[in-house]
């Protein structure tokens, strides 16, 4: 019997595994248990498909969390806010603007103040206050990226620099939009707006989210849903930015964009568009980091398109509201929203040069020594601890 | 070596007529073989005091335009019959009354709309030693070298290559007096480094005195301030090329072209010096 035909091994194939790092070693046991997609196409639609996966699970989750905090608030949030004493307006601004800074994100909190409002924890101007000082407290999360990425080895001024910027713009707008929307509310200028979320997700809540709820509110104590609520409210946002394509970066991808000077107007509606897809100011100023950081856009181009991106930030409170707190939620949430987009449209439209001036002028004068910058951190920290303590 | 050029100037009244009349005079002598005066039909007198006052040299063939009615309208088609090499025109409307707001609205579409080199001269006139050259890294810095060094062999100026990066360095490492050196500002961009270099040795090679200075800051704002220690700003046409690469006619091109911030109307429209658009 003829033995089978010897094949002779290629003198560079042999791979011995001690030789590999690490990383190439994972690759290759990928490559051993994932089957290779040779069709483009194909992997096309599989990351398509993942996508929408983590799209789905998120949204899910999203209003799994929202359930749960409503029914921990029900029970704890009001001992929370007994404890932390968050008896007046300026202590939910600056409890919302703590929040933000330990979640690294506004959205999770500005959800948490609608929960908290659905039980009747906070009042209505408590609730407007504590969404408000939720965002302020987002940007710092652009402040901690550009940081990040100051550690991982880039350019460090322009990824920091660019943190002060968004907190800037954020605080120059959104301050006289809280006092513009506290007037309207406190005054009862504006009636509750009518508006429901409508059959299809009702059902879904109804249907999926309602008996999970009850399963978990039998098997954890009830202490916990509060936490377990806003871990959940993480993990539905971390899935949420998991659905958005990566960002393009680089030269390669927008040529000689990063050396274009782009209509303010155009920027604004950029932020804005960009933000209405990601669902969150954090996820859509961090992309402003690393293209920043690559020379693609100039700080006059970021300025406008923070301004836009505040605004559409509000959209996944909105539905927040839609889904716990109901008509009176939303017309908070709504005159947030209006009343920023009110400031953000007069300035773009009738100062914007003067404002990107000073602005951008604020900015140069803090980031330019190491004393300022310190005591602007200092401020940042300190500013939502004094609120909280403060009972008017 | 000189080139001879047909040089287009418009006579009519405007805010600073008579400095530009005198302003024109030696570079038509020094430069031009076909000379066109422009006026509106309802200043024709204007022509002939010009005439007077330049006294072009016998070997200049000279061209008067005298139709339409309006400013826009008369350069607008005297600049299509004619097609000259460069058209010096003066200020139109003043930006300190809000009253010329119109005018000057009038003055920056029509600006905006030739499509030839133009010197417009406003502001403070001084005899030109010292020329800004703006530059974004574009080729069409690159295409200017010619006309803007014949240009300044004929004043005997000097010419800064300026461009301006409008992003921040250097954190938390001690702060130097000077955040940005030129050498870290153009590692962002290899493209453009090799691109302003380039024109500083073009200019070199025309035997122009040129050096490239790279600074940090708000683009417009600080090409504003550097003006105060030059003569002569230059800069490119209205708008960046979006990209050369697309057809003039496609959605992106004009999609581009509307997004882009037109930094050539807002530079004519601050500078406190006279402006050359290539």
């Amino acid at each position: 019997m003829e033995s089978p035909p010897h094949r002779e091994q290629s003198p560079a194939s042999p791979i011995v595994a001690e030789e590999l790092l690490p990383e190439q070693l994972e690759r290759a046991e990928t490559a051993v248990t994932r089957p290779m997609t040779s069709d483009p196409l194909r992997r096309h639609w599989r990351t398509i498909s993942q996508r929408l996966a983590y799209a789905v699970s998120g949204i899910l989750i999203f209003v799994l969390a929202l359930e749960l905090l409503k029914r921990g608030a029900a029970s704890y949030g009001h001992m929370l806010v007994a404890w932390l004493d968050i008896s007046s307006v300026t202590s939910a601004l600056g409890f919302g603007w703590l929040l933000a800074y330990i979640f690294l994100s506004g959205s999770p909190v500005a959800a948490i103040a609608v929960a908290f409002f659905a039980s009747g924890a906070i009042d209505g101007l408590q609730t407007f206050t504590m969404i408000t000082g939720s965002r302020l407290g987002a940007s710092f999360i652009v402040l901690f990226v550009g940081f990040l990425y100051h550690l991982r080895g880039h350019r460090r001024a322009t990824s920091v620099a660019i943190g002060v910027l968004a907190l800037l713009t954020t605080a120059a707008i959104y301050l006289p939009a809280l006092a513009l929307g506290f007037w309207l509310l406190s005054s009862q200028l504006v009636g509750v707006i009518d508006a429901q979320a409508d059959s299809p997700l009702s059902s879904i809540i109804d249907l999926v989210i309602d008996p999970i709820v009850h399963v978990i509110a039998v098997i954890l104590p009830e202490w916990s849903l509060l936490i377990v609520g806003a871990l959940t409210l993480l993990g539905a946002f971390s899935l949420l930015d998991r659905s958005i394509p990566d960002v393009p970066g680089g030269q390669s991808v927008f040529g000689k964009a990063g050396q274009l000077l782009y209509r303010p107007i155009v920027m604004f509606l950029l932020g804005a568009a960009i933000t209405s897809f990601t669902l969150s100011v954090s996820v859509s100023l961090s992309m402003l980091v690393p293209l920043t950081v690559r020379g693609i856009i100039r700080r006059e181009n970021a300025l406008p398109y923070i301004m836009g991106a505040n605004i559409t930030t509000f959209i996944d409170t909105l539905i927040a509201a839609l889904i716990v707190g109901g008509a009176a939620a939303f017309t908070i949430v709504l005159v947030e929203m209006v009343c920023v987009a009110f400031f953000s449209l007069v300035v773009l439209l009738f100062f914007y040069r003067s404002f990107a001036r000073a602005i951008l002028g604020l900015q140069d004068f803090i980031v330019s020594s190491t004393g300022r910058l310190i005591g602007f951190l200092g401020v940042m920290l300190i500013a939502p601890l004094l609120l909280l303590f403060v009972r008017w | 070596m000189k080139v001879l050029m047909h040089l287009a100037l418009y006579v009519g009244q405007g805010l600073q007529r008579t400095e530009l009349i005198a302003f024109a005079a030696p570079l038509i002598a020094a430069l031009a073989d076909r000379l066109t005066l422009i006026a509106p039909i309802t200043e024709t007198s204007a022509l002939v005091e010009a005439m007077a006052q330049i006294q072009p040299a016998d070997h200049i063939q000279v061209q008067r335009w005298c139709q339409e009615n309006h400013f826009t309208t008369t350069i607008l088609t005297a600049i299509q019959h004619d097609r000259p090499d460069l058209l010096l025109i003066p200020a139109f409307g003043a930006r300190t009354t809000p009253m010329s707001w119109r005018w000057r609205r009038l003055e920056l579409n029509l600006l905006g709309s030739l499509s030839i080199p133009f010197l417009r001269v406003h502001g403070r006139i001084k005899p030109i030693r010292q020329i800004a050259l703006a530059s974004a890294g574009g080729a069409q810095s690159l295409r200017s070298v010619p006309l803007i060094s014949q240009l300044a062999r004929v004043w005997q100026a000097e010419i800064t290559v300026m461009h301006v990066v409008s992003q921040e360095l250097l954190y938390f490492d001690g702060f130097p007096s000077s955040p940005l050196t030129e050498a870290t500002a153009l590692r962002v961009d290899e493209q453009t480094r090799v691109l302003l270099q380039q024109i500083v040795v073009e200019l070199h090679r025309q035997g122009i005195s040129a050096r490239l200075q790279v600074l940090n800051g708000l683009v417009e704002e600080t090409i504003i301030a550097e003006c105060q220690h030059y003569d002569l700003l230059v800069i490119g046409s209205h708008q960046a090329e979006p990209d050369p690469n697309l057809p003039p006619s496609s959605w992106l091109w004009l999609l581009q072209r509307i997004s882009l911030q037109d930094v050539t109307r807002n530079l004519l429209d601050r500078s406190p010096i006279p402006v050359l658009v290539v």
